[in-house]
């Protein structure tokens, strides 16, 4: 079986719109993917006129929560760089026991890329950074800024057609239904890196290339 | 042999039960978010989002269970789709005329609660005020059939069968994301949720056959296609024309009529506060010194006895006991007739239709009551702070027994006469005298007026006898100040003698002994009080200034010196 890779656009956005970007991506592809009995629940953003539906599990979307705050502190960290979150499925296969171990081996069926560039535009224009806030950012900032909401919404919608469109052209790949009780038919794990990849140029071939080249991934696995 | 071709027949019939499920839950999907009040109570489509909703498992439906996605009741969804190859939605905007008739769009929106066939003639409109904003094709293609070899055997079949259940399933969870994504998604959200009135709708159509577009629709309108799932025997498509921008579905260009909080209602602050009222006569509503014909309990007024607006703190309560006018107000036909009462007597209204709050009183009829009476009674305070029907408190007659004039009737009595005679509520009404007030909710009339009561302060602070002459009088010589007790403070403007002003500080003995300090007797007392009424305008010598001077010296050395040494 081969693992399917999807690129998602990348985004442009600011730091107080990672939290509602992340949830909508995230629990749109893992709705596609809870091939259980699911309860779909509709959440309108609150920054930009989507609605996006959720699978209704408690616990994925309090790990969808648990990891965005765990990216966020990454982006604290690293401000004005891109970044990138892996959203995998896999399956569990149990690998032929030996003498020393009993290891469990995953087999990614999908790998999804979420890409960001998370950049902070409005501290500049304030001398006092710890009132950035609440300074007027003026007339021309505001302006700039509506113009950078409305096009992440457009380039927000675009993505998750994306993922439609992904979800609908590959199915193959995509393992048989599992008759377990819950939502969740397949398992998942959420990755985010440790470090930016990225030379500030678009990546083609970027799972290979941070495969290959990374110096270290810190998963954080379910 | 027997047994395959059982299995065959088992296996189509499986196939052919999974391709009826599909057109019933695709129509299901596209309608819950589309056809407006076809879903249950207040939701737009899905759950929900709150936890209680998507945990219940214990109300599964058969139906729910068919490719895993349960979704909310859409009784349009249920009709019989007696078609399976081939479905079309229609998803139309309805613009309604200018002079639209209600009982037309009534109409409109019952035929769209069951609109499985239904055209804009039946709609009752004019055909050119639809458009089609949406069409949804769900076909099923028969005849393609899918080369492979291992068809025959029964685990193929299965896992055939399987394979189109999960790529039904995977098709369906697209459509249930894609049908919020799309523009008229957000017009069925406000037309379903909003409590505007807009002049067009969604309506929707379910056939088999429509006429195709033109090129002109074709051109304005985007195409999606889904992937296909093919099955045995053919393929089950899926496509999508829809407008692509929010401006064809005309949702920003019409005016809506929604709901707005009116600021300046009549009698609110913002209003002319001399606007008339056709309910309210004002002829004949006598106004102590007041221009005005009628007062709003807001108006501020000076000193004459005006509508004001009254509250706590301007009013001299000597105790804070404050009834709220509610159903409670009951007490106040309890109360005993007050024989004392003036004939009127300062009320305000409240008219739930105009939330207005009327106030008619007069100040002389206000203070017509006694203390006994005030007394017994109790004073009533208006909050306007809540909207639209003030809060009314009664808040005791305290304020006025300070009153000398029995003349002064107490601003928030009942009237003893209306209450002897209720049909006397006209009569004094047509005075301008009486108003009834209820507040909301409330039943029962009580009479108050905000002017009248501050009518009452001020002929209160009017008839008050200065400060300066009641703080010493024969009754009370002397003050307690600290172990001292001091007889007299000279004022600076009360030079009614050329005496010198002595301060008379009398301390008890021992420290009179132990300080030295040498204290004037009450003679100076008694003969500051003599020339208390002598002409205030004699004028001060310099001497007298000096030697009162040097009286507040010594008092302060007394005081100081007190403080230091610990009392004995």
């Amino acid at each position: 079986m081969n693992c399917e890779v999807c690129q998602l656009k990348e985004l442009e956005l600011e730091h107080f719109e990672i939290r509602e970007v992340l949830r909508c991506i995230l629990h749109t592809i893992i709705f596609h993917r809870a091939l259980g009995l699911v309860r779909p629940k509709d959440v309108d953003l609150e920054l930009f006129d989507v609605t996006y539906v959720q699978c209704g599990e408690v616990e994925v979307e309090k790990k969808i929560e648990e990891k965005i705050e765990q990216f966020i502190c990454w982006v604290e960290k690293h401000p004005n760089k891109k970044s990138q979150i892996c959203l995998s499925f896999y399956e569990v296969k149990n690998k032929q026991a030996s003498w020393f171990s009993n290891k469990i081996e995953r087999l990614y069926w999908e790998q999804w890329y979420i890409n960001l560039n998370v950049a902070q535009h409005l501290k500049s224009h304030s001398s006092k950074p710890h009132r950035s806030k609440f300074v007027d950012p003026g007339e021309g900032a505001l302006e700039d800024r509506n113009a950078r909401s409305a096009a992440l919404e457009v380039s927000l919608r675009e993505v998750l057609f994306q993922i439609i469109k992904f979800v609908n052209e590959k199915k193959d790949h995509v393992p048989p239904i599992p008759n377990l009780e819950g939502a969740i038919s397949f398992p998942y794990e959420i990755t985010i890196p440790r470090f930016c990849f990225w030379d500030g140029h678009d990546q083609e071939n970027a799972p290979d290339w941070a495969s290959n080249n990374a110096k270290l991934i810190f998963r954080f696995i379910e | 042999m027997v047994s395959s071709h059982g299995n065959a027949h088992s296996d189509t019939a499986r196939m052919e039960q999974i391709i009826t499920e599909f057109f019933a839950k695709s129509v299901h999907i596209i309608l819950e978010s589309r056809a407006l009040y076809a879903s249950s109570r207040n939701s737009y489509g899905g759950y929900k989002s709150d936890s209680s909703s998507s945990s219940s498992s214990s109300s599964v439906r058969p139906r729910d269970k068919w490719f895993n996605l349960a979704l909310r009741e859409c009784p349009v969804a249920l009709e019989n789709i007696n078609n399976h190859e081939c479905v079309i939605v229609d998803v139309i905007l309805v613009h309604r005329s200018l002079d639209w008739d209600p009982m037309i769009t009534k109409k409109v929106l019952c035929k769209e609660r069951y609109p499985l066939c239904c055209s804009g003639a039946e709609l009752g409109v004019d055909a050119k005020s639809e458009k089609i904003v949406e069409r949804w094709i769900v076909q099923y293609e028969n005849g393609k059939k899918i080369k492979n070899s291992n068809l025959g055997t029964r685990r193929s079949s299965n896992n055939s069968l399987q394979n189109l259940y999960k790529k039904s399933t995977l098709l369906l969870r697209s459509l249930y994301a894609t049908v919020r994504l799309l523009p008229a998604y957000k017009t069925f959200r406000d037309l379903n949720s909003s409590a505007h009135i807009r002049p067009f709708t969604l309506a929707h159509r379910v056939s088999s056959f429509v006429e195709p577009f033109t090129r002109k629709q074709e051109s304005e309108m985007m195409k999606y296609r889904f992937t296909p799932v093919d099955t045995s025997s053919g393929r089950l498509c899926l496509t999508v024309m829809y407008c692509p921008t929010a401006s064809d579905l005309s949702c920003e260009q019409l005016p809506s009529m929604s709901p707005q909080v009116i600021s300046d209602y009549v009698g609110s602050p913002l209003a002319s506060p001399l606007r008339r009222f056709p309910s309210l006569p004002l002829s004949g509503l006598p106004c102590h010194g007041c221009s005005s014909p009628r007062r709003h309990s807001w108006n501020f007024d000076d000193s004459k006895a005006s509508s004001t607006y009254i509250n706590d703190s301007s009013l001299p309560l000597h105790s804070k006991s404050q009834i709220l006018l509610s159903n409670t107000s009951s007490r106040l036909h309890d109360l005993p007739p007050n024989p004392h009462l003036r004939g009127s007597r300062c009320t305000y209204k409240i008219d739930r239709n105009t939330n207005v709050m009327q106030t008619g009183a007069t100040s002389e009829k206000v203070f017509s009551l006694g203390k006994d009476e005030l007394q017994k009674n109790s004073g009533v305070r208006i909050s306007a702070n809540s909207f639209p029907f003030p809060r009314i408190s009664i808040s005791s007659r305290f304020y006025l027994d300070d009153f000398d004039d029995t003349d002064f009737s107490c601003p928030f009595d009942v009237d003893n006469d209306d209450m002897k005679n209720p049909g006397s509520r006209t009569k004094s009404l047509d005075r301008g005298h009486v108003a009834e007030a209820l507040e909301a909710g409330g039943f029962f009339p009580i009479r108050k007026s905000n002017y009248a009561a501050v009518g009452a302060l001020v002929h209160m602070l009017k008839k008050a006898p200065p400060l300066h002459q009641d703080f010493y009088t024969s009754e009370h010589p002397s003050v307690q100040c600290g172990g001292l007790r001091l007889t007299a403070i000279p004022s600076l403007r009360d030079n009614r003698t050329t005496k010198p002003m002595k301060i008379s500080v009398q301390k008890p003995n021992k420290e009179n002994l132990s300080h030295g300090t040498h204290c004037e007797t009450r003679n100076n007392i008694q003969e500051l009080n003599k020339n208390q009424q002598a002409s205030i305008s004699t004028r001060k010598t310099t001497r007298d200034a000096l030697e009162e001077f040097h009286g507040y010296r010594e008092m302060k050395n007394l005081l100081v010196m007190r403080d230091i040494k610990p009392q004995i």
